[in-house]
């Protein structure tokens, strides 16, 4: 660590803990609290990445999370940004974008060609011959991207969090931490988040030094961090506005989701380059980077510097070096120093040179820098005759800044360029919007802390509904920090506008000329902004080449705004912790201990079949021929059950519901079938009617809630009197199927079972196995069966009973997959499975459930008027051709007519009872309404016969509900 | 925040609706709470009103139940968030801002992607979470991986609590 200093007064370091890590193939040691980047500076490994299109050398240039040519990879994490990722022991680093390794990277030969790589010449180059694209789009895939993605990554997630408060502020520099105690002194709930892990902001680093400003610093830090009415997040960065301020921070533990009632942006500034030729070359920094480099993490940037400057700043930046052991050679001012106040002053007596009115013409070197070329400057070139060179391995830029107002332009502020300080500055910010500080033109620590203080107070008082007018310009500095053309011309170029996309000045005045003279053309054009730093060095010069182009002020040039989130932040982050309702029927635990493979059904666990795994196929024939012979019992607990009580009950379902329930006798049932206004089929069920003013009506599982909340809308829309209860939960349900259900149900019931009194589709309420159930014929598996709806608290009771009682007729549970089999056989169609988001009972082949003649309304029957004559598709019954063993056909398998698609198979299943597959498909017409075979092709491509039939499949007559009439008779 | 705790309590709950559910209540001896989305509490007993004649009742053991035609039993999983720090662990959880649930507020709202209600108990000042009985295993689960995650990365935020 040779280019480690001495321990500096606030350094990040933990120098108790030193970490071994590796970079590219190299162990290096750096401490904690180390940057990846810092840590190799201090090892001085200069050479940091590769630039993306040309793979020039780059190094360190802010510190400050913006440098993104120093990106590593890890593992099987790409793109860390190395100068703000904390160094942790044992990494395993490379550089992202290099061909072989960093030093000697195979692809800076692209730098050797640039001259045929103008921008957008791909555009231009590649679209003829059209045949040859392919392989060029190829080999431009390869090249472009940055680090590599590890598609064998491992599932990671950061929990996110809701945080609430009344005042965010971001950013906990000096202004900001001044906003935040004068809003908090007024009683205000305040967060303050800075994305650095120290509060501070530039105090801690380019005012480190600054004995004026150490009290300060102090006094605000504790303040901050000791008031009762400020929560202090530090690593946390605003990554977002969105509406009614909500920012979304992002932090080392994930996102907190943060509800503000007001935000005060203390965002800062950033440092923004000049453009000469080689202005990338390691060794050539920002100022406050280096600044950074040293104060946070005691690192000397270089041995001998100069300080290109056009502000007071540079001038700091100066006596900072000379104070960390850097020989700084000259400093190189585009003004005149007598205007840069007591930091110029204080330079002067440490005899460094001065060149005022001079620019840096160009860097030397080639892999990092060796000298730069000065000349005096006349603001717009440099005037070569009088340029001298000078030998230094560091240039500090210190000409200009530009706003960090990424989130005031995203909450709709309107920012305008401001004349006198050469920065685009906030005019007119939205309600509840507050900005102070740098961002705001206050640039010295007496103007910071002065519009922090007014911006809390504005913001305190907008919050207490007394608004002040808005004073944005009241603390501003009256002189400029930034040139207005930090920029100089070369004819061999390379000076770079853009960090991230090697975009040089010729590029963007080129792009200009071309015809892309409007800022948001510019930059789809030639990329400008749209690298990883996403513009944050590259726009304010960009804007000023566009302006300077096409002769307009850089306000009429305008500006892009970033979009939420402007930073790139980690997917893990995103996701956040996994929220998956799960929930469980009564019966969860039996089904697993005996052997039930679960499945999801909704949000709902259900029982697929039971058995191994490896049988499943004859586990479910098992089950299948269970309910046909002898008794088959399943948990239908998950249906939706939904108590309807009062006056208008039967006209709430009248109108929701196609067929009409307002005269189902007492005791009886009635199958309910829901379509939306649009005539498609949303759910189905049954609804029994327990009294006068009392239903009970079932629903599918999976649109249960729905069902509950359609007719709770109805009930207002309709301003009908009714009730609804939701007993989805409460209670569960069983059907019992098979031929012997009646003889296990009689002796365990006080309900009579008797045909004349409890016939087929009809209702009982009474007393099973010593519980209140409630008892409903139906015949969705084709078979005489009992559904069971009981408290869920005496599900297991009644469950065990029946199963213990009916062995002597062969009970087996059975799954979702036999009931499926077994209402297939039947032709019972499943919401959801054999219809889609547009299917109409009409092709569903349910014109028996739509009254249009007999109802005078119900729910979408205006459309299915229209559509009944309209009817494009039908669902049709098929089986495989007899003895058929070739490739099966799969649901959702296209049926193919003269080669087009004519539908698709929605069920099919093989049916134990018929000795062959059959299944349902929704056929278009003609197709569906022909005799001809239906064609499917599988997933070989192979086409397969289907046979059209007829359906139910089994038992069309409907026989097997009274099976065992005579025997209970 | 190490005194936090989750832990599942019994409460026989049930639901009242319908014209006569306000009698049914008193009948019970239990409270009739005046607001819609506000609650009572008594000894033994926390109804809460969830619209203009419905009401739930979270009765414990030996409480009478209210009775009446159309009153139903729930089954409600209910649960106890006890300990200073459980307006952090529900931050984790619910997107409800719950400086705002003062002792004695009654909350019905989607917790970790599942409709609960809820309620700030007054006396004990702990949270109570109910939910459909099908959720309880799920629920349990999710709040005891928040504790876990909180219990092992406590980062100081400040001066504020």
């Amino acid at each position: 660590m040779t280019s480690r200093l001495d321990p500096q007064p606030l350094e990040w370091l933990d120098r108790s803990q030193t970490l071994s890590f590796e970079f590219e193939g190299k162990r290096y040691t750096g401490f904690a609290g180390d940057s990846i980047s810092s840590a190799l500076l201090a090892c001085d490994q200069t050479l940091l990445g590769r630039s993306f299109k040309y793979h020039r050398p780059r190094g360190a240039v802010t510190l400050a999370n913006h440098d993104v040519n120093a990106l590593f990879q890890s593992g099987e994490e790409p793109n860390i940004r190395g100068d703000v990722t904390p160094l942790a022991a044992g990494m395993s680093l490379t550089a992202c974008n290099v061909n072989g390794s960093l030093a000697k990277d195979k692809d800076q030969i692209i730098g050797k060609i640039s001259r045929f790589l103008p921008v957008g010449f791909y555009y231009k180059a590649f679209h003829k011959p059209k045949k040859l694209f392919p392989m060029w789009e190829k080999i431009i895939r390869e090249k472009a991207g940055l680090g590599t993605i590890d598609t064998r990554w491992d599932v990671r997630r950061k929990a996110k969090t809701y945080g609430f408060c009344d005042l965010l502020v971001i950013g906990a520099g000096a202004s900001g931490m001044q906003a935040a105690l004068s809003a908090a002194e007024q009683g205000l709930d305040v967060v303050i988040a800075d994305e650095n892990p120290h509060i501070g902001g530039s105090l801690d680093y380019q005012l480190v030094n600054d004995t004026r400003a150490a009290s300060v610093r102090t006094g605000l830090k504790q303040k901050v961090q000791n008031h009762a009415n400020i929560r202090v997040l530090p690593g946390h960065l605003a990554c977002g506005w969105y509406t009614d301020h909500y920012v979304p921070l992002l932090g080392p533990d994930g996102i907190i989701k943060m509800r503000a009632r007001a935000v005060i942006s203390a965002t800062g500034v950033m440092e923004q380059p000049a453009v000469f030729r080689n202005n990338d070359l390691p060794g050539v920094m920002m100022a406050s980077g280096a600044q950074r480099l040293v104060a946070r993490y005691a690192v000397k940037p270089g041995q001998r510097a100069v300080v290109l400057t056009a502000n007071s700043e540079g001038y700091r930046a100066a006596l900072d070096m000379l104070k960390a052991g850097i020989d700084v050679t000259a400093v190189i001012d585009m003004g005149k120093a007598g205007n840069r106040g007591a930091w110029a002053d204080e330079l002067k007596t440490k005899n460094v040179s001065v060149l005022e009115g001079h620019m840096v013409y160009e860097a030397k070197g080639k892999q990092a820098l060796t000298g730069v070329v000065v000349a005096p400057f006349d603001g717009s070139k440099c005037d070569l005759s009088k340029a001298r060179e000078i030998d230094v391995d560091l240039l500090l830029m210190s000409v200009g800044w530009a706003p960090a107002a990424q989130l005031l332009y995203q909450a709709g502020s309107r920012l305008g360029y401001d004349a006198t300080l050469e920065q685009i500055l906030p005019q007119e910010l939205p309600s509840g919007i507050f900005a102070c500080g740098r961002l705001n033109g206050a640039f010295t620590l007496e103007q910071r802390l002065a519009d922090g203080a007014r911006a809390g107070a504005e913001a305190a008082a907008f919050i207490k509904g007394e608004p002040l007018p808005a004073a944005l310009a009241a603390c501003r500095d009256s002189e400029a920090h930034s040139n207005p053309w930090p920029i100089v011309d070369h004819p061999k170029g390379k000076n770079f506008v853009d960090y991230d996309e090697d975009l040089q000045l010729k590029d963007l005045v080129n792009a200009a000329k071309e015809g892309f003279d409007n800022i948001e053309l510019m930059k789809r054009f030639s990329t400008v902004g749209m690298g990883p730093s996403q513009g944050k060095h590259a726009n304010m010069n960009g804007i000023r080449v566009l302006a300077a182009v096409t002769g307009r002020t850089i306000d009429q040039t305008g500006s892009t705004t970033a979009r939420p989130m402007f930073h790139p932040v980690p997917v893990q982050a995103l996701a956040g912790r996994r929220f998956r309702p799960e929930r469980l029927t009564a019966l969860h635990q039996w089904h697993l201990d005996n052997g039930a493979q679960m499945m999801e059904a909704g949000v709902w666990m259900r029982p697929e079949f039971y058995g191994r795994p490896e049988e499943r196929a004859q586990a479910i024939l098992r089950e299948v021929q269970a309910v046909r012979t002898g008794l088959g019992l399943i948990d239908v607990s998950t249906l939706g059950k939904i108590e309807v009580m009062g006056p208008d009950a039967g006209k709430l379902l009248d109108g929701a519901y196609t067929m009409r329930m307002s005269n189902i006798k007492q005791d009886m049932t009635r199958y309910a079938l829901m379509v939306d206004e649009s005539g498609v089929i949303v759910d189905d069920g049954i609804a029994a009617r327990v009294a006068e003013d009392r239903f009970y009506v079932s629903a599918t599982t999976s649109h249960a809630d729905a069902t509950f909340r359609t007719l709770s809308r109805h009930i207002v829309e309709w301003g009908l009197d009714v009730r609804l209860v939701n007993r989805t939960g409460t209670l569960a349900a069983m059907n019992l199927a098979g031929p012997h259900a009646r003889k296990l149900l009689k002796p365990l019931t006080d309900i009579d079972l008797s045909e004349e009194n409890f016939p087929y589709l009809g209702f009982k309420e009474g007393n099973l196995c010593g519980v209140p159930v409630r008892l409903i014929r139906v015949g969705f598996v084709g078979e005489l069966g009992y559904e069971i709806h009981l408290p869920v608290e005496s599900a297991q009771q009644v469950w065990n009973t029946l199963m213990e009682k009916g062995a002597e007729y062969g009970i087996r549970p059975f799954g979702v997959e036999a009931q499926r089999v077994l209402r297939l056989e039947k032709g019972h169609i499943i919401v959801g499975q054999d219809t889609d988001g547009l299917t109409n009972p009409f092709e569903a082949n349910m014109p028996w459930a739509v009254p249009l003649k007999s109802k005078p309304w119900f729910t979408g029957k205006p459309s299915l008027a229209l559509l009944k004559e309209r009817c494009q598709r039908s669902l049709r019954g098929f089986m495989l051709p007899q003895g058929y063993s070739g490739e099966l056909p799969k649901e959702c398998h296209l049926l193919i007519d003269s080669g087009d698609i004519a539908g698709r198979i929605t069920s099919i299943a093989y049916s134990p009872s018929l000795g062959r597959y059959i299944g349902l498909a929704m056929v278009d017409q003609p197709l569906a309404g022909s005799d001809r075979l239906f064609q499917v092709r599988v997933e070989s491509g192979a086409l397969v016969p289907l046979e059209p039939c007829a359906t139910p499949f089994y038992d069309a007559e409907g026989m097997r509900q009274t099976v065992d009439l005579t025997e209970v008779a | 925040m190490s005194t936090l705790q989750f832990k599942e309590t019994e409460r026989a709950s049930y639901l009242l609706t319908g014209p006569s559910s306000s009698t049914a209540l008193a009948a019970a001896g239990l409270p009739v709470p005046e607001q819609v989305l506000t609650a009572e509490a008594c000894p033994g007993a926390l109804v809460a009103r969830t619209g203009r004649d419905e009401y739930m009742a979270m009765l414990r053991a030996g409480q009478p139940a209210p009775q009446g035609d159309w009153c139903f039993r729930r089954y409600d999983c209910v649960f106890e968030l006890a300990g200073s720090g459980w307006v952090e662990l529900m931050t984790h959880l619910c997107q409800y801002d719950f400086r705002q649930l003062q002792p004695g507020g009654w909350l019905m709202t989607s917790v970790a992607g599942v409709n609960c209600w809820l309620y700030h108990e007054i006396d004990s000042g702990n949270l109570m979470i109910g939910a459909d009985p099908g959720y309880r295993h799920y629920l349990i689960e999710t709040f005891s991986a928040v504790l876990d995650d909180l219990s092992a990365t406590r980062n100081p935020t400040g001066g504020a609590s």
